[in-house]
């Protein structure tokens, strides 16, 4: 194993979240705040990362799978114990554990907080807690991979450990301009969200630290009541339209700049997430209707909450937890869902998803006629059987991972719905359950070992399970 | 710049591993998904699966933005259909790996009809490179520039030789003529010397300068070897062929040792003058009775590395003089250096060398030196690039005193117009020059970047 090179490319790693430490700090001293929770944060880490780059030069750039594993599970962990420490500093959250729970719920683009009242917290803190969604959405190590100029093939690897999805599609040659023209069209949404809330009316600082929230599909708000507490059709259109568009395969932004709109239109993964979306929509603005004053109403909080949950966000634009079981089921099914392979959203990810059930018609089929070959298809291209494997394998994970941690957060003593769906909402990175974590309640009342499996949990959804597992496997560490 | 390599065999991995390295965007398409993924997975290039001549994976991949495209698949029909497509779709240039001999190296007949920049032929391309080692024995590889005639060759010093312990100032004074040592190659790793480098003897040296000069120079260090008269062949390849046709008329005697009857009654019916001898080249006494004893050089060229090798020590222990070994798989080729027999030949890295050379040469800005051709030293680090200074290079004007290179960048000689000139510090560069550089920098594009 390449010790010195995962230790330099960590190092790496931290010197990146100094330099995005410096923007909350201005946004403090702009807002005149002290900016020495920052300072304190950012002075021993910019040494220690310093250290670590040039104490621990390489002595040879081979990297392979498990280095990329293990440094990008590695950095995760690290950037978020380090990026947690601005709020002890500042007083905003003076636990230890409850602000690590935070910040890797902001950097896990989770936005399941322990904040009962997030109106009360400084601007410079609340601009880091909203930034880390839009860090952690791309992925740091991406942001590396686009920024520094770096050599040798390796950065494919710890790409691949990062992006979400069953398979990293290059969009072009290079891992590095794919890493770069995936962040300019992540800059570009971003601005385009924060002219439309400006344009709705909105204040400065909450249009742009709503925008970081929406991009990295994150869900924390400046207020406790979430969007809801704007109380405005238009801001809860924009916001749902671009939670969609940051849920959508980042390749199909690229293809349409390419001009091959129509080829971007036709992708598969698209349009069962339209129509899981539009299904969805309908089934509850019905469901509700009664509830809210008529089927219009039903449409506007269904179409907001549906787009929230299956981008994984996790906003709310109305407490969800008193709607009727059929809708609330709808939720919890989407929350498993999540947005498509190659977005910024959570989940178990469409493509899985219809990878999934394909497989087993085709199974099924093969049990009728047993000696039929058939392969399943999937963007008009037969799909290996290795990769489904491989889905198969980390849907069964995801299912066992959600459902055991619920046996260690019954120890609490919470109702099954509450554990159930903190559990699911914190694996699939939405943030709000139901029950006790529905959209009014906050995580601040779990044990702090229910915290800790929460917070495992959470990083487990976001780098898509193998890297933390493997973080934890004894032979990961043999040394090779 | 962007290149599109058909075929993820061995040869299109060698070429897209290198190439990408040097900073281009490379492309592979390959039938075989699990060959694909295999090269995907060790380097950053992009892969498509599917067959490249079918016109829709060619434009799938984006044949149209590709300036070179590179056809290495293990079939000459694939690669010539599928750069005549590639070219149809838009790709600038396209370079076509061919290995039958009917689609002969001497004729450019197949170039000019199907519009290819360049036809590679790696068992012709193998046989050019032992015909030249067999004409000057000496050297283990032999290389020449092409247009300032400059040769590029490495040998190893012997045990005992009159170079042992000579520091590389006093050199002229054993050897008498002006040569350019480039790199010496000590343990494994290369180093480009100065003039208080002092050779060793068990040292790979490579050296650059006139054939005559180059020639005395091995006569007064004692090296000189006579061009060879009698050469014995294992394994009737297609580079057996190649290299028939170009001893023929040397008055060079051929054997051909082949144990495949067919294939033995091919070669007899092409090569009229060669002794073609049906055995099985792997038994010592078929080696014994057919004079390797008298033969003064045995090249093991048959399909198995591991048969090439020790029949190789065999003949060495045989007092065969000069040996070459063909080695298919580069891989081990360091592990090798010690115990083979000098000579020892990769096509792959030939055909790597010969690719890598070409593109290069296209990258070259208006005004800015070009490549004219490229030379591995040893590895595909260590590179020997002929430059020619271009009118608005930073570094013509300027006394070599002046200039401050790079660190494992060497100016190893000028050539202007038709003169040699071994640079010192009062050498100045000037437009039109042919300059050889010697750098184990990969980062060196263009001449300019010599400069520190």
């Amino acid at each position: 194993m390449n010790y010195r090179m995962i230790v330099n490319i960590l190092g790496k790693v931290l010197l990146a979240e100094v330099l995005l430490l410096l923007l909350p700090m201005s946004a403090a001293l702009y807002y005149h705040e002290s900016p020495l929770p920052f300072l304190y944060t950012i002075a021993p880490l910019a040494v220690l990362s310093l250290a670590m780059i040039f104490l621990f030069k390489p002595t040879h750039d081979d990297l392979f799978a498990r280095e990329g594993f293990l440094c990008t599970g590695l950095a995760w962990i690290l950037m978020s114990a380090f990026g947690a420490l601005p709020f002890v500093f500042s007083g905003d959250i003076p636990n230890y554990l409850n602000a690590f729970f935070e910040t890797v719920s902001g950097f896990t683009t989770t936005g399941a907080s322990i904040l009962t009242n997030p109106e009360t917290m400084s601007r410079g803190c609340m601009f880091w807690r909203l930034f880390t969604h839009w860090i952690g959405g791309m992925g740091v190590l991406v942001l590396i991979a686009a920024v520094l100029p770096v050599s040798g093939n390796h950065y494919i690897h710890i790409m691949r450990a990062e992006v979400p999805g069953p398979t990293v599609s290059k969009l072009v040659p290079r891992a590095r301009k794919t890493a770069r023209i995936l962040y300019v069209i992540y800059m570009v949404l971003t601005l385009l969200e924060i002219f439309f809330l400006l344009a709705g009316g909105l204040g400065f600082f909450d249009s742009v630290l709503h925008a970081f929230a929406t991009a990295g599909t994150g869900g924390f708000s400046t207020r406790a009541a979430s969007i809801a507490a704007f109380d405005s059709v238009y801001v809860e259109m924009v916001v749902s339209v671009f939670m969609l568009l940051f849920g959508c395969n980042f390749n199909l932004f690229f293809l349409m700049l390419t001009g091959e709109i129509l080829l971007a239109l036709k992708s598969e993964e698209f349009r069962v997430y339209l129509c899981i979306v539009a299904a969805s929509v309908f089934a509850i603005a019905g469901n509700i209707a009664y509830q809210v004053g008529g089927f219009t109403n039903g449409l506007r909080y269904s179409f907001f909450q549906v787009a929230t949950i299956i981008s994984t966000t996790g906003f709310s634009s109305a407490n969800f937890d008193n709607w009727p079981e059929f809708s609330r089921w709808i939720l919890v099914l989407l929350m498993f869902i999540g947005g498509c392979a190659g977005s910024t959203g959570g989940g178990i990810k469409v493509s899985r998803i219809i990878l999934l059930v394909k497989s087993y018609f085709t199974e099924i089929k093969k049990l009728v006629l047993p000696s039929r070959v058939k392969k399943v298809w999937f963007e008009s291209r037969p799909v290996e059987a290795v990769t489904l494997r491989t889905i198969h394998v980390f849907f069964s994970l995801y299912i066992a991972i959600a459902f055991i941690s619920v046996l260690i957060l019954s120890l609490d003593g919470h109702d099954l719905t509450t554990n159930f769906t903190a559990s699911v909402a914190c694996i699939s990175n939405v943030g709000p359950g139901l029950s006790g974590v529905g959209p009014a309640c906050n995580y601040l009342f779990f044990s702090p070992l229910s915290k800790i499996v929460l917070i495992f949990e959470m990083l487990l959804g976001r780098l898509e399970l193998f890297p933390m597992i493997l973080l934890l496997s004894p032979s990961m560490w043999k040394s090779k | 710049m962007n290149i599109t390599i058909a075929g993820a065999g061995t040869m299109g991995r060698d070429i897209a591993a290198q190439l990408c390295r040097k900073g281009h965007d490379v492309t592979i398409i390959d039938k075989n998904n699990e060959v694909l993924n295999n090269a995907v997975r060790s380097m950053d290039v992009i892969g498509y699966c599917g067959n490249c001549i079918s016109p829709q994976v060619l434009k799938e991949s984006e044949i149209h933005a590709a300036k070179v495209f590179i056809a290495a698949t293990g079939s000459d029909e694939t690669n010539l259909i599928s750069c005549l497509l590639a070219e149809k779709a838009g790709a600038e240039h396209t370079i076509a790996l061919l290995r039958d001999p009917d689609y002969s190296p001497d004729t450019n007949i197949w170039k000019e009809s199907l519009g290819l920049s360049l036809a590679i032929h790696p068992d012709y391309v193998t046989a050019e490179e032992i015909y030249r080692v067999l004409q000057f024995p000496a050297a283990s590889h032999l290389e020449i520039f092409p247009d300032s005639q400059l040769e590029l060759l490495t040998f190893r010093i012997p045990p005992n030789s009159k170079l042992d312990n000579v520091a590389l100032r006093d050199l002229t004074k054993i050897a008498g003529q002006r040569v350019l040592i480039c790199t010496i190659e000590r343990e494994g790793t290369y180093m480009i010397p100065d003039g208080t480098s002092v050779l060793k003897s068990g040292d790979m040296v490579a050296l650059t300068g006139e054939p005559d000069n180059l020639h005395h120079f091995f006569l007064s260090a004692g090296l000189y070897k006579k061009p060879v008269q009698n050469v014995l062949i294992l394994g009737g390849s297609r580079s057996a062929v190649y290299l028939y046709q170009l001893l023929e008329n040397t008055g060079v005697k051929v054997t051909i040792i082949e144990n495949n009857p067919d294939r033995c009654e091919y070669l007899s019916e092409r090569l009229r003058k060669a002794d073609i001898i049906c055995a099985d080249g792997t038994a010592i006494s078929v080696l014994q009775e057919n004079g390797i004893r008298t033969a003064d050089s045995f090249i093991a060229m048959t399909g198995s590395d591991e048969n090439n090798i020790i029949l190789s020590l065999y003949a060495q222990n045989s007092g065969v003089s000069k040996i070459v070994t063909k080695v298919k798989n580069d891989k081990f080729s360091k592990l090798l250096k010690d115990v083979l027999p000098e000579s020892s030949l990769s096509p792959l890295r030939l055909v790597t060398q010969r690719v890598e050379g070409y593109v290069r040469g296209l990258e070259h800005a208006s005004g800015k030196s070009r490549i004219e051709a490229l030379y591995y030293l040893g590895n595909q680090k260590v590179t020997a690039t002929q430059y020619l200074v271009g009118s608005k290079n930073r570094c013509i004007g300027r006394s070599l005193a002046e200039m401050k290179l790079k660190h494992g960048v060497l100016l190893g000689s000028v050539t202007r117009g038709k003169e040699h000139i071994v640079p010192d510090g009062h050498t100045v560069l000037m437009p039109e020059d042919r300059v050889i550089i010697i750098s184990t920098d990969p980062k060196i594009h263009e001449l300019d970047d010599i400069l520190a």
